[in-house]
């Protein structure tokens, strides 16, 4: 596949053509880590993997990362930056931005200190996550099935076991509201006004 | 501090992000039971195979020995016409030089039919039947029962001798 298909395919979604993405980079990324990186562990390495691909898909998905810019990076180049600036966050106890322009990522000063006030903090960052990660089911696998997988209504109901679209349509409200209002109350709760 | 960011387009990367990171850790755990139910399919393959290969050297084995024997207790007293030297090597069990003996006999053949027609039907026959013998004493049983089969189709002379063989194998 050439790295229009990688960007055309996972923009629209398309499972397959990310976990195809996912192979075709991991070994040169897992070595990139390894050495010139000074990961320890294969483990470590594996998980910046996920990670680093985790943001391309994010930020190829949410349009900051399109075909255009092929002409100033590589997929390749690109993937191993985000690698690179997540190792240096995690080692500073940063958390990466979840989506940003992909000049960011070749600007060093920019991505370390990036103060917008459309972006979330650090902090902000971080408690962003964890709501996400610690969201109990059924809730987590129905937002993940609308969001992440942006299945139909229909077609939740039927994985979900819920009688008809209706009812998919009410939880996946509910459980947005959910977690919009945790996630407030974690951010109230250190300081920041929502 | 009051913070500007849309919360809610916010969570929605994070929730990408997450449903991205279990995708991919899904997907290699769905890699991993391929992998090892590709080797598990591999070795009992292998094993399969391997059985089979010494299923076949022991039926090959005991199709060997019985061509052999049968070959051994065929007659061959009275086909000592044109074959008599390839009938004498035989009989002193140098079987290999008996088929060579046939070979040269039939290029005979091949030289003289057209001038002299020397060699009668019998003869030509009885090649044949000495070869198949020739062959079931050096146990190739597969070898030995097609020459059988092609004598017996022919039904010339040896043919109920060659049925006879057949049946025993």
């Amino acid at each position: 596949m050439t790295e229009e298909q990688f960007i055309q395919g996972i923009r629209a979604g398309k499972m397959r053509v990310f976990e195809r993405f996912y192979d075709e980079y991991k070994q040169q990324f897992i070595a990139f880590m390894l050495g010139p990186q000074n990961v320890d562990t294969l483990e470590h390495a594996e998980d910046l993997y996920r990670m680093a691909c985790a943001i391309v898909h994010n930020n190829i998905r949410a349009g900051k990362f399109s075909e255009k810019d092929l002409e100033q990076s590589t997929l390749k180049t690109y993937l191993n930056q985000v690698g690179k600036y997540t190792l240096w966050g995690e080692r500073r106890k940063m958390s990466p931005p979840l989506v940003f322009e992909h000049e960011r990522v070749f600007n060093k000063e920019k991505f370390d200190n990036y103060v917008s006030e459309t972006d979330p903090t650090q902090e902000q960052l971080l408690i962003l996550r964890t709501t996400v990660n610690s969201m109990p089911m059924p809730c987590s696998k129905v937002l993940n099935l609308r969001i992440f997988e942006k299945l139909e209504s229909k077609e939740i109901a039927r994985k979900m076991g819920y009688k008809n679209d209706r009812s998919a349509i009410t939880q996946v409200h509910k459980c947005k509201e959910k977690l919009v209002a945790i996630a407030k109350e974690r951010l109230n709760k250190y300081g920041y006004g929502f | 501090m009051d913070s500007k960011f849309n919360i809610e387009e916010q969570l929605d990367y994070a929730i990408i992000e997450h449903g991205a990171i279990q995708h991919l850790k899904e997907y290699e755990l769905r890699k991993q039971k391929n992998s090892v139910r590709r080797q598990l399919f591999m070795r009992v393959a292998s094993y399969s195979a391997a059985a089979c290969v010494v299923l076949a050297a022991c039926l090959g084995g005991k199709e060997s020995l019985d061509a052999r024997r049968i070959g051994g207790s065929a007659d061959i007293s009275d086909e000592a016409k044109g074959g008599s030297v390839v009938v004498a090597l035989m009989n002193d069990g140098n079987n290999k030089e008996a088929l060579k003996q046939i070979k040269e006999l039939r290029l005979i053949i091949v030289e003289e039919q057209a001038s002299q027609d020397e060699w009668s039907d019998y003869e030509k026959q009885e090649l044949d039947y000495l070869e198949a013998v020739c062959l079931l004493r050096q146990g190739r049983f597969i070898s030995g029962r097609k020459s059988l089969k092609v004598i017996v189709s022919n039904n010339g002379y040896f043919a109920d001798k060659a049925r006879s063989l057949l049946e025993q194998l």
